[in-house]
Order: structure tokens, then sequence, then C-alpha cells
């Protein structure tokens, strides 16, 4: 049933009469300010309606098409909108308190300064949702999608986000304090200055995010997940973080504060996160290390640098020869400098300079980091398993990556 | 299908949606985000490839962050990447940043045979200089005194503060440049061996 020539108020006058107007079809109507409380309009097509303060209290929207509809200020408290489709919908400063909205979609909709605070958004799609300023107060947000969503400066607090996939989203200032982030996904998300203070984000995966001076004073991080993480400036007072893992290396300007370290988060054990995963003194394991100082010249040499040593070059090697084991570790200093060398295997960490234009310098390492200060100038190349890459940002590279298959290639050219 | 998204406050951006595969020439004045496949040259301030995207051919952007597939020509001024970049594959920016996953994760790019220019050039007097941390070094004559457990048959080894368990941890970055960590014996050793008589240190 299409009823474009339907005015407003038949439509109003058949929703005050109670009547079923499931599947009927009101695309691209202007309904703004209509009172549609109560409405029973399952299934019905509204995709492109004007909606704009139109009252849909308690309404009845299961399973309806509601793409691109533009409703700001529209009130959809307590309404059911359980997989609706709400695709680029446009609901700025609307009410959707205690609304149902499970499993709906609503990607790339406009949800700025929305009321949402109550409401059931489970395994809900908010993939690209500009959520910005909405309020998500003990709102359900479990098992939804909120992949590159915008939730910067929500009021999120005791929100429910257990195992919500939050990759890339933007959630700086937000206010998620005593929320639930339990099994959540954080990767790259950029939480700055936002608050999860006694948030709950055990077993979460927050690997690259940038909690830079976030609050996160009793929060539950244990079995944290969080390579390259971005801690300066943030707060740890009292979080738990047993388990908590930082990867091959923890990152720089970790916060002072004590954390509870203990299994039990019972506070009875108390440490700083830069001395999480060291182990005590005494069971250290001894870890063979070279060092090579500023100022020391280290020509023609073959190093063979065997499994779990280290060795730290802050002077000068040239055309030396190193075969490293792949857990052993080479870290070029920032006053250190590799010229016309030759290093196969292992891990390497470069902040100085490792030159070596014009030829393989570097042959199946399992991992080559560059930092900001680094230089490298030479030609990789990959055996077997592929190289693990880390480069920040600032480094200056001039490198040519090649597979085995290159160098089969230049075998047969060579033939 | 491509597809314009605007919002209210939000900004513009041009959406190639998964299960599209766009082939030609893109050029536009907002952001461009891949999730489908786009064969040919792109232009745009701003494109981001989705895990799900691919992009081949020639790409130019301001800001570039990819986590899907890459291969062709890319230049950008800033580059982000993670996933995969193809062979074949020349990237030119003026800042690379990726991410180096845990170990137990991953890996988080993937690299085919491709070059890297990265940053300015660098030159040989650039690459070769003397760092200027090392310049103003003007060692102190320093009590010859060995470190009990700190000698090498070579001529080089740690400081006494590593050898004697020291903390310093390379791993965790800490380059230990500067006299603190210098060797003990002489302000600096030069070891030269020659292609007839290779100096061979093995450490393990």
């Amino acid at each position: 049933m299409h009823v474009q020539s339907v005015s407003v108020q038949s439509v109003e006058e058949r929703v005050r009469r109670g009547e079923d107007l499931s599947r009927i079809d009101l695309r691209h109507m202007n309904l703004a300010g209509a009172n549609l409380a109560g409405a029973k309009l399952a299934r019905a097509e509204l995709d492109g309606a004007n909606l704009e303060a139109a009252n849909l209290t308690g309404a009845d929207l299961r399973g309806a098409s509601l793409r691109e509809i533009f409703a700001p200020r529209a009130g959809f408290g307590r309404a059911l909108l359980g997989k609706a489709d709400l695709d680029g919908a446009r609901l700025s400063r609307a009410s959707l308190e205690r609304a149902e909205l499970q499993a709906a979609n609503l990607s790339g909709a406009n949800l700025e300064d929305a009321n949402l605070e109550q409401a059931s958004l489970r395994h809900a799609q908010l993939v690209f949702a500009n959520l910005t300023g909405a309020r998500l107060s003990s709102a359900n947000l479990s098992r939804a999608d909120l992949e590159h969503a915008c939730l910067a400066a929500v009021h999120a607090t005791r929100a429910d986000l257990r195992e919500a996939n939050l990759r890339g989203a933007q959630l700086d200032s937000a206010e998620l304090s005593a929320a639930q982030l339990e099994e959540s996904v954080l990767e790259g998300v950029f939480a700055r200055g936002a608050n999860f203070e006694q948030a709950s984000l055990r077993g979460a995966l927050l690997h690259s995010a940038d909690f830079r001076q976030a609050k996160l004073e009793g929060a539950d991080l244990r079995n944290v997940r969080c390579t390259n993480i971005r801690l300066e400036g943030s707060r740890v007072l009292g979080a738990r973080v047993h388990g908590l893992d930082f990867g091959a290396a923890s990152p720089s300007d970790l916060p002072l504060d004590l954390c509870d370290v203990s299994r039990s988060a019972d506070g009875s054990e108390l440490r700083r996160l830069s001395e999480l995963g060291a182990q005590p003194a005494a069971s250290k394991p001894e870890v063979p290390r070279r060092y090579v100082g500023p100022g020391d010249v280290i020509r023609n040499a073959e190093l063979v640098i065997g499994e779990g040593a280290e060795l730290l070059v802050d002077g000068r090697m040239q055309q030396c020869a190193i075969a490293m084991q792949d857990d052993a570790t080479l870290v070029i200093g920032e006053t250190g400098l590799l010229e016309g060398c030759r290093v196969s295997g292992g891990r390497l960490q470069i902040r100085g300079r490792f030159i070596a234009p014009g030829r393989v310098g570097l042959r199946s390492v399992t991992e080559l980091r560059v930092a900001h200060t680094g230089m490298v100038a030479t030609q990789l190349e990959q055996r077997g398993k592929p190289t693990r890459f880390g480069f920040d940002s600032g480094c200056r590279l001039r490198l040519y990556i090649k597979t085995s298959k290159t160098r089969a290639r230049e075998n047969d050219h060579a033939d | 299908m491509i597809m314009p998204i605007e919002t209210n406050k939000t900004p513009k951006q041009t959406v190639v949606e998964e299960g599209t595969e766009f082939k030609g020439t893109l050029k536009s004045s907002c952001a461009v985000v891949i999730n489908g496949t786009v064969d040919g040259e792109m232009d745009a301030p701003e494109i981001t490839v989705s895990r799900s995207g691919s992009v081949a051919g020639s790409l130019r952007a301001t800001r570039l962050r990819s986590q899907g597939t890459l291969s062709g020509k890319v230049e950008a001024t800033d580059v982000f990447l993670s996933g995969a970049v193809r062979s074949n594959t020349a990237i030119k920016a003026k800042r690379l940043e990726v991410k180096l996953g845990s170990d137990q994760a991953q890996i988080e790019v993937t690299f085919g045979e491709c070059s890297l220019e990265i940053g300015d050039p660098i030159s040989e007097s650039v690459a070769l200089a003397v760092p200027a941390k090392m310049e103003p070094a003007p060692v102190k004559a320093e009590p010859v005194v060995a470190a009990p457990d700190a000698t090498a048959a070579d001529g080089w080894a740690l400081p006494a503060t590593e050898s004697a368990g020291g903390n310093a941890s390379p791993a965790t970055g800490s380059s230990n440049s500067g006299n603190i960590n210098r060797s003990p014996w002489k302000p600096s050793r030069t070891i030269d061996a020659s292609p007839h008589d290779t100096a061979k240190s093995t450490l393990r």
C-alpha cells in the first residue's frame, strides 16, 4: 500500500485509532512534527522520510526500513526498532531513550548529541556512525559493531560494550567510567583524554591504541593485549593489570602510578607498569650482550650472534658480516652506524643508521623496526617467512624489499 | 556503488563499497574510503583502504591509511600501513608509519617486492656523518680499570655496568649512548680485521 497522497493528519488519525500500519509505505513523506506515538509500523517503509521532531514514542518499528530518514530531534523513546534499517539516518539530538535497537543497522547514521540512555543496541551495526556527544549511559552495546565510529565526548557511564568491535573508533574525551568493555576490540582507537575510571577492559585488544591523557584509575586491565599502545600522560593508579601484555617492547613514557598486579586483583601486590613482566633478579636469565660504544670502529669483522643474545651498537661498524639466530637482537643506537654491512636473521631495531645502498644488506631478518630517528638505505631480502616490519613516523628509508621470487628471477637472468 | 556520504556535521567522503569494482580514474576533493576494488588512478586528499579494500594502479593522496591491499605506485605525504603490499609496488612518502604487531598477533603488514622511498633523500654526507651527539665527547683520561668480569679476547666488550648485570635494555630502546656506557678501557677503539685475517666473534 502506498500512501504518498495521504496527508499527515490522516496518518496521525489512523495511529490514534490504533490501526495496524504494518508494511505501510511512507517513503519520502513529510512527517515533520507528526504525533505517531505508539504507532504500529512494523516492517513499514519510511526511507527518506522527513521525521524531524516527530513523536514516535513507543512506536513499533521492528524490521522497518528507515534508510536515510531525516529525523533530528525526533522522539523514539521506548520505540521498538529491532532489526530496523537506519542506514545513513540523521538522528542528531533525537531521543532514543530505552529504545530497542537490537541488530538494527545504523551504519553511517548521524546520532550526534542523541539520547540513547538505557537503549538496547546489542549486535547493532554502527560502522562509521557519528555518535559525537551522544548520551549512552547504561546503554547495551554488547557485540555491536562500532568500527571507525566516532564516539568523541560520548557520555557512556556504565554502558555495556562487552565483545563490541571498536576498531579504529574515535573515543577522544569519551566518558566511559564504570563501562563494561570485556573482550572488546579497541585496536587503533583514539581515546585521548577519555575517562575509563573503574571500567572493565578485561581481555580486550588494545593494540596500537592511543590512550594518552586517558584516565584509567581503578580500571580492570587484566589480560589486556596492547602492543604499541600510547599511554603518555595517562593515569592508572589502582588499575588491575595482571596479565597485561605490552608485546615485545614496553611503550615509552609509561605512567608511574602504582597498579595492582595481583592475580585476584585484591591489591596485595602493587607495581608500576614499567615493572610489568620483569622477573625477579634471581630468576632472570642471563642475556649475553655485546656493546660497541660511541667512537668505537669495527671493520671487516664476522660476527655470529647466538640465540637470545643482543648486540648494541652505538659506534660504527664497517663492512662487517653479522649472522644472527632468529632470537638474537641487534640494536643500532641513535649514534650507531652500520656501513656496508650484511646482516642475516634476527631482530633489528634501528635508531641510528644502516647504510648499504645498492646491495642486500639485510637478509631473512625476522623483524625490522625503524624508530623515528632511524635511517635505512639498503635492500632487504625476505626468504621463507616474511619479515615483520615496524616503521615509526619520521624514519628515513630507501629500502628495496625483495622476496624469494625476486631472487629466483635474478638467478634466472644470471643463468 | 560509489556514494558520497553526507551527514549534518561529518565531512564528506566518497565510498567505494564492498563488492564494487571500479576501473579508471577517480579524482576527488573529499576523502575516499575503499571497501571494494579500485584499478586505475586515484587522486584525493585522504584515502582509506579498509581491510576488504584493494587498490591497484597509481595513487596520490595527502594522507593514506591502508588496511587492505595495495599495488602499483603510491605517492603521499603521510602513509599509515597495515594489510598487504603486493609485488611491484613503489611507495614514496614524507612519512610512513607501520605498527609492529606483537609476537602472537598476525603480521601487521606483508610486503611483496617493493621499494620504499620515505623522508628526505639520504645523501652520503648525511648518511655517514659523525652524529652530533658524539662530536662533543672529549673523553676524560679515565683510569685504566678493568672490570673483573669484563674482558674480551677480541678487544671489545660490554661496559662494566652492563656486564655486571645492569638494567640497560636494548629491547626497551635505551641506546646507552654517552660516557656512562663507554668502555672502561679506552675512549675509543678501532678493530680492523683484514680480509685475510677476519676477526671472528661468536656470541652465544
